[in-house]
Order: structure tokens, then sequence, then C-alpha cells
């Protein structure tokens, strides 16, 4: 029940107690219709299942599982990284909830970097990537960190020099895609095949959400109904996959401006973009700087308001949550979680005609 | 001693209906499309015309979508966003091949803003939302009054459509769905033409009109 009809449900019962003869019950009912009718709770999406007809594939086509396939031993492979050291899943563990655990990301020759490792959970829903946006889709996205110099640090030449030099790869290409030239497009599409069959869609909410009432505990449950109400996380975390897709300052940027720097319009300042919580459980540490270590953390944070950087949201507000109620959301956001099992895939071992290339055991 | 009100506008009433059925075309165009899988977002059916059409849309935003996922638009004329969310959006088009970019700026909640279409005729045009990247809705310049908008939706694959009072001497059906490939029907002759959906060449549907 949204917040706008209980409170005039809550008019309703006035009437009933008071009597329909009261002048000060009437008053008072119609005080709270008007107060119902001024309030406008944001638009949210209904918490859903992901539904697989919803992504948007390159072409429309989902990619066939060679692709998929070969998209994974691209991911795994350190060949991606000028140091020959560092993979996609370095950062992205599937083991780790496909980040690194750490609050913030190390780059080309161990520097740190200045975000926090996002998860890729269900990004095949996603219509924008990075925390400030600037990939519009997962084939912009992919190349962007290996390219990188403080990331991956290899230039695209490097990059096709390597791959064409495996007689793995070369077999590879030409059956998935009928063509003997491999190039960054073709890397690409592997590599977003690949991401976009991470996806997370049975969890024990989703199990609930098909009928299963015993699928989630009953504090989930009291959980699932603050998270739609009293504390509004789905003010952002809203539809299939906890996320508006959209981007907000919760108070904890400073320096970094986030979306505001990638489309330069101030009033983005300090945004950042609102990440999906499918997995949640299994992604910390949160926030685009991993600030917050956990979701007890995460939850305190925002019930006291968010933080006191600028451009703060206007959403952001005191929840007023009890001890027992940070309990039960926490109970909720672990009824998100189904684990991603990916075996890691041999890569191929075939480089020995480019002494720049010294693979790492 | 005159007519009275009522007469008046009766006569008013006969006078405009005999004068614009002189101009009333009896033939109309009738559609049916069908996707191979899950459909487009939108579509467009016209007919190209020598009558002059102007077309100043609004578009408001609401629950975080655009109220209509189509309009038509007219080069120097104008289009209204209106913001009846209650978040702030931000609506812009930066479509490179189409000569076409725009940034209203951040529209508060009740905001209104307008943009003038300066861009190429016979062109469809992605507009979004800067902060809520799901928005999209197209603006697409046709000059001719003769046109259907179709929505489509994911769940159904057939659909129809009817475009009234066509001109007498229609010589083309144009269909187009943004990112597909635009298909030209050859009308002049015959009474019912189709032809396959086409995205980069490859086949997605088929559309089959038949002139009434």
């Amino acid at each position: 029940m949204t917040l706008e009809s209980q409170i005039i449900n809550k008019a309703i019962k006035v009437q009933i107690v008071k009597g329909i003869n009261s002048p000060s019950s009437w008053l008072k009912a119609c005080a709270l219709i008007a107060l119902a009718l001024t309030f406008s709770p944001v638009f949210s999406e209904p918490l859903a299942t992901p539904d697989i007809d919803d992504i948007e594939y390159p072409e429309d086509e989902a990619p066939n599982q060679m692709e998929v396939e070969l998209g994974k031993i691209l991911f795994f492979d350190p060949i991606l990284s000028a140091n020959n050291q560092m993979s996609c899943a370095t950062c992205h563990d599937p083991n780790n909830g496909f980040g690194d655990g750490l609050k913030l990301s190390i780059g080309h020759d161990d520097k740190p970097l200045t975000r926090h490792t996002p998860h890729l959970y269900n990004l095949a829903w996603a219509h924008s990537l990075f925390w400030d946006g600037r990939a519009p889709s997962l084939e912009h996205q992919v190349l962007m960190p290996v390219f990188d110099p403080s990331e991956m640090n290899l230039s695209q030449k490097q990059m096709l020099e390597r791959i064409e030099l495996s007689p793995f790869y070369k077999t590879q290409f030409n059956r998935v895609f009928q063509q003997d030239n491999i190039d960054t497009h073709l890397v690409s599409l592997a590599i977003a095949a690949f991401m976009r069959s991470i996806i997370s869609s049975n969890s024990p909410f989703d199990q609930y959400l098909a009928g299963d009432t015993n699928a989630i505990s009953t504090e989930a449950v009291s959980g699932l109904k603050l998270f739609e109400g009293k504390a509004k996380c789905v003010e952002c975390h809203d539809g299939a996959n906890l996320t508006d897709g959209s981007y907000h300052s919760l108070g904890i940027a400073r320096s970094d401006k986030g979306r505001g720097f990638v489309i330069n319009d101030d009033s983005m300042n300090f945004r950042f973009k609102t990440p999906g919580l499918r997995n949640v459980s299994l992604t910390a540490p949160y926030m685009h700087d991993g600030s917050i270590a956990d979701l007890e953390g995460v939850i305190r944070f925002y019930n006291d308001g968010g933080g006191t950087g600028p451009n703060k949201d206007n959403l952001m507000e005191e929840l007023n949550l009890t001890e027992g109620e940070i309990r039960d959301l926490i109970a909720f956001l672990a009824a998100l979680t189904q684990p991603i099992s990916i075996a890691r895939p041999s890569v191929p071992n075939n480089f020995t005609t480019d002494p720049s290339i010294q693979k790492k055991d | 001693m005159g007519m009275s009100p009522s007469k008046t506008c009766l006569s008013m009433l006969l006078f405009s209906t005999l004068l614009s059925s002189s101009y009333v075309n009896a033939d109309s165009i009738n559609g049916t499309i069908s996707f191979i899988k899950k459909p487009p977002m939108v579509g467009i059916a016209y007919v190209p015309s020598q009558t002059v059409s102007e077309f100043s849309p609004e578009i408001d935003q609401l629950d975080k979508q655009f109220t209509t996922k189509m309009a038509v638009v007219n080069s120097g004329n104008k289009v209204i966003f209106k913001n009846s969310d209650n978040v702030e959006h931000n609506v812009f088009a930066n479509d490179l091949s189409q000569s076409a970019k725009f940034d209203v700026g951040l529209m508060t909640p009740g905001g209104k803003k307008e943009i003038t279409v300066d861009w190429q005729d016979n062109s469809i045009v992605r507009v979004g939302c800067k902060i809520h990247p799901k928005m999209r809705t197209y603006l697409a310049s046709i000059n001719t009054p003769f046109h259907k908008i179709i929505e489509f939706s994911k769940d159904t694959q057939e659909y129809t459509f009817v475009i009234n009072n066509i001109p007498d001497d229609a010589k083309q059906v144009l269909f187009a769905i943004p990112k597909y490939d635009l298909i030209t029907l050859d009308i002049s002759s015959g009474s019912d033409w189709s032809s396959d959906i086409t995205k980069k060449g490859k086949v997605r549907g088929q559309i089959t009109i038949i002139k009434k």
C-alpha cells in the first residue's frame, strides 16, 4: 500500500471512529485527504523478476553460446593488460561478487584508482555503464578499462597483435563471427556477450515473488515492506534490478564530480549511478568510493539522511528506522542473493613469438 | 431581421462540411505489420503529400517516461517538453547523423521548456533524458498530415493501422522504424502491397498495405 493510500485510509478510519456527524472529524478527515492529494511520492517501477525479453541485444540478436564462451576466455585472459598480469576478472572476480572486495580498485602498476569496482550482475538490462554512466552500452564499455592507461594500459594495436598471435583466438573468432580479420569491435562484442550472460533472476526474493511465501524469512518480508515504504529505498532502487538507472548525489563526493563531469553539467555534479542490488550482500564495500564497509553501515548512512557533501539529492532525509527495522532491511537485501558460479576457463598459451608478452604463471 | 444564432451556427456547419468534403479524399490505407521476434519500440507509416502541415507537439514526462513514444515535428516549428513528474528531468538529443542536437537543461517538477526543430526534414531523432537513461522518445520530422504512429509492445507481434483520406494522387507509402531500414512502397498501381521489414538487411518482419 502506498503512503498516499495509507493516509486516505486513515482519513476514512477517522470518519468511522468519530461518526459522520462530528464537524471536527470531518475537518480532520478533509485535512488528511488534502495532505494525501498534495503528497506526491516519487514514481517507482514495481520490484520484479528480470525478464529476458527486456534485454536489448545489439542488432536485436542474442549471442550464441560460442560467442559467450569466447568472451569468457577473453574476460579471464591477462593478455588484455600491458603487463600481462591483469585480466578483467582481476577486479571483477566471480568469487568476490564480481568485485574485488577493496575500497578502491587497483590499476596498472598496482596504483590505486579513484573509485570502487562496481559489480557486474544483470548488466544485460543496464542503459549506461560505469559509476558516471559514460558508456552507453556494454559494447562501448568493455574495452575502455583495457585501453585506460591507469587501468590495464594496453593499446588497441597491442591488443589486436596479441590476439592475432594466438591460433586459438584466430580459430575461435573465425568460428564465431565467420571472418578472418579480428578487430576491436569483435573483441568487444565477445566480452560484452559474456558479461550480458551474468544474470541473477532466481534469488529467494524471486521465488517469493513467484508465490513461494516460505522462500524468505518473516524478517525479510518486513524488510521488503520497509524497502518499499518507510525506508524509501524504491525511490531509487526500483524495478527488476533494483535500480532506476539514474544518477544521484548522496552527499558523499566532494571532489569527484561524477556524472556532472561526463556531461559537463554542474547540476549533475557529484552524482553517481544507482547500482542494482541483485547479490548486494556479496559486493561489499559499498558506494562509488567504497567508503562504507557493510550493508548495516549503508542503511545507517541513509537513516541519518546521507552525507554532507554538495548537491545532495532532495530524496535524502532522515528515516527514523529502529534497530529492528535496520535488521529487517538487511534480511531483505540478503534475500536478493543468488551466487553465480563461473568456472575459470583455461586461457590459451601460444604467445611464444612475441617477446613482449611474458605470461604470468 | 437576421438569422437566429442557432440557424447561423447550422448554416456555418453545413457550409464548412460542404467545403471540407470537397477536399476529402475517399481512399485510405489499411496496414498490417508483423514481427518475427520481439518488436521494436515504435514506427511510423506515412504518405508524402504536397499539403502543408504544421506540427508543434507537446511531450510530457510522467512516471519517469515520456508520455509518447514518438511525435511528428516540422523543421522551424517548436516542440514543448513538460515535466509532470516529481523528479527532475533533462531532455536532450545528440544525433549527429541528423545534425540534431539540443539540451533543454534541468527541468524541475512542473517545468516546461521548448525547442525549435532546426534539423533536416525526413529524419527520426532519438530524444532522451540525461538523468534517466531508460527514458526514450523519437521526433519524426515528416511534412505530411497523412501519417500514423504505431506504438509496439514486447508482448504483441501483430499490428494494424489505418491512414484515412489519403490524396488521390498518392504514389508512395513509407514506413520507418528507428534504426531499421526505411521501407518505401510504390502504390501508383495495384491495390495491395507488401515488403519485408529489415534492420541492416536482416528480415525482422513484414508489412502489408491495402488501399481502400
